[in-house]
C-alpha cells in the first residue's frame, strides 16, 4: 500500500486500493457513507427503475474509485457525482432499454406501512411518483438538468461543468424541461399522452 | 449555491420539495452496495461502541439529542419504577459490560418521586437497536431530512410496537411532522402523546413543539 492515511475500513478490493495522497480528498468509503443516499436518489430521479437502483449505483461508485483522482476537492463533490450517474444512466439506458419511460410501478414497493401515523409519509411518496412521472416524459438530457437546477438547487454554471455543455445550452434545456414538466403535473390524474 | 425557481407554479414547487425528502436507501441494499463495493458493512448504520469502562448511554459517540433522549428515557424508566431503586438502571446482560459506579453519571434530577405506574411504564431499559435507529432518525432531522426521518420511525414503530422509547419516537415524529409543515397530524399525534403518556417527563418537549396543545 501506498503511504498515506489509513484506509478506514476492514479490508477488501475497492476500498483498501484507494490511494490516499491528498487529505483534502475524500475516500471511497466516506463518499459512500456520506454520498449514498445523494447517488441513489439521483439515479432515481433519472429514471433508473427500482429494480436496477442497486446496480446501477454499484456502476458509479465502481466508476467514483476510478476516477476519483481526477476529482478536484477545490470544487463541491455533488455535482461531479451526478455527472458520473448521469453518464452511468445514459449508458445503461443505450445498452439495455430501447427507448421509452421505465415502468416505475415497482417503486410503489417502497411504500411503507399505511399505519394511520403514516399519511404525511404517503403525501411524500405520492408527490415523489407524480414528480418522476412527469420527469419520465423529458428527454434524459433536459431531465438531468432539471433535476440538477430545481431539485438538487445547482447554478447554472455547476450544472454546465458537471454535464460538459455550454451554459446556453443549459439554459435552453431548462427552459424546455420545466415547460414539459409543468404540463405533465397539470395534466388531470389519469390522463396519459 | 442554491439556484432560484422563480417562474414555476405553486403547487410544482410544492411537489418538488415533497419529492426531496423521499424514501431514503433501503437498508438492505445498503449492505449489499457495501459488501459489493468492499467496504464496511456498518459503514451507514453505526452501531455505539461497547461499553467497557462506562455504561453505554454516557458513550461521548452518541449524539447529543439521543443522549438525551437515551438519558430522559433511563430517568422515566426509574420513575416509573419507584424511588426506592437506585439512579442506574439495571444493564441488559447481553449487551453493557457491568457498570462501576465510579463512573456512573450524575443525572440531574433533583428528586425521584414515585408515581403511580403509568401506560407508558417500561419494564426494561432500551436495546441498543432501538437506539440505534432513533439515532439514525435524529440524525437525518438534523440533516434537514424530516421526511426521511419519519420513515425511520416507522420502521421503528413496526419493530418495537411497545418498545422502551416509544415516547422518544413519538417525540422525534412530533419534530418531523412540524418540520416538514404537516401540523395537523402533528397536533394529533401530539395529543394523543399527552393522553396515551400525561406523566412523561417530555410533555413540555410536546407542547413546545405543537403549541396548540399547550393548557390555557
Amino acid at each position: 500500500l501506498p503511504a498515506g492515511r489509513p484506509i478506514p475500513c476492514r479490508g477488501a478490493h475497492l476500498a483498501a486500493a484507494t490511494k490516499v495522497e491528498d487529505p483534502a480528498r475524500p475516500t471511497l468509503p466516506e463518499i459512500y457513507q456520506r454520498e449514498l443516499d445523494y447517488v441513489w436518489r439521483t439515479l432515481r430521479r433519472l429514471g433508473i427503475p427500482a429494480a436496477d437502483l442497486e446496480d446501477a449505483a454499484h456502476e458509479v461508485f465502481v466508476v467514483v474509485h476510478r476516477r476519483l483522482g481526477d476529482y478536484d476537492p477545490a470544487r463541491p463533490l455533488r455535482p461531479w457525482l451526478f455527472g458520473i450517474a448521469y453518464r452511468t444512466t445514459s449508458q445503461r439506458r443505450r445498452r439495455s432499454v430501447p427507448g421509452g419511460a421505465p415502468v416505475r410501478d415497482d417503486d410503489v414497493l417502497e411504500l411503507p406501512d399505511q399505519a394511520p401515523s403514516a399519511e404525511s409519509l404517503l403525501a411524500t411518496e405520492q408527490a415523489r411518483l407524480r414528480v418522476h412521472r412527469a420527469l419520465d416524459t423529458l428527454p434524459l438530457e433536459q431531465r438531468a438538468v432539471m433535476i440538477m437546477h430545481d431539485l438538487d438547487g445547482l447554478s447554472a454554471p455547476e450544472l454546465a461543468a458537471a454535464l460538459e455543455i455550454p451554459l446556453n445550452t443549459v439554459y435552453s434545456r431548462l427552459r424546455l424541461a420545466r415547460a414539459k414538466f409543468t404540463a405533465a403535473i397539470q395534466q388531470p390524474e389519469g390522463v396519459e399522452e | 449555491m442554491s439556484a432560484p425557481r422563480e417562474g414555476l407554479p405553486a403547487e410544482v414547487l410544492r411537489l418538488l420539495d415533497l419529492e426531496g425528502a423521499a424514501a431514503p436507501v433501503p437498508d438492505s441494499a445498503r449492505r449489499r452496495l457495501a459488501a459489493r463495493l468492499g467496504l464496511a458493512a456498518p459503514v451507514a448504520l453505526p452501531e455505539p461502541p461497547v461499553a467497557v469502562n462506562k455504561p453505554w448511554w454516557a458513550s461521548a459517540t452518541l449524539p447529543a439529542g439521543v443522549l438525551l433522549l437515551a438519558s430522559a428515557a433511563t430517568v422515566a424508566w426509574v420513575a416509573a419504577r419507584g424511588s426506592a431503586l437506585p439512579l442506574v438502571p439495571p444493564a441488559p446482560p447481553a449487551i453493557v459490560a457491568p457498570v462501576e459506579p465510579a463512573v456512573v453519571p450524575v443525572m440531574p434530577v433533583p428528586e425521584i418521586v414515585p408515581v403511580p405506574t403509568p401506560r407508558s411504564a417500561r419494564s426494561t431499559p432500551p436495546a441498543r437497536s432501538e437506539i440505534a435507529v432513533l439515532r439514525r432518525a435524529h440524525e437525518a432531522l438534523a440533516r434537514d431530512q424530516a421526511s426521511q426521518a419519519l420513515l425511520i420511525l416507522e420502521q421503528h414503530r413496526r419493530r418495537w410496537p411497545k418498545g422502551a422509547l416509544v415516547q422518544e419516537r413519538e417525540v422525534l415524529a412530533i419534530q418531523a411532522l412540524t418540520r416538514i409543515g404537516d401540523t395537523a397530524v402533528a397536533r394529533a399525534r401530539a395529543e394523543r402523546f399527552l393522553s396515551d403518556f400525561p406523566e412523561s417527563i417530555l410533555v413540555p418537549r410536546v407542547r413546545e413543539l405543537v403549541p396548540a396543545t399547550a393548557p390555557r
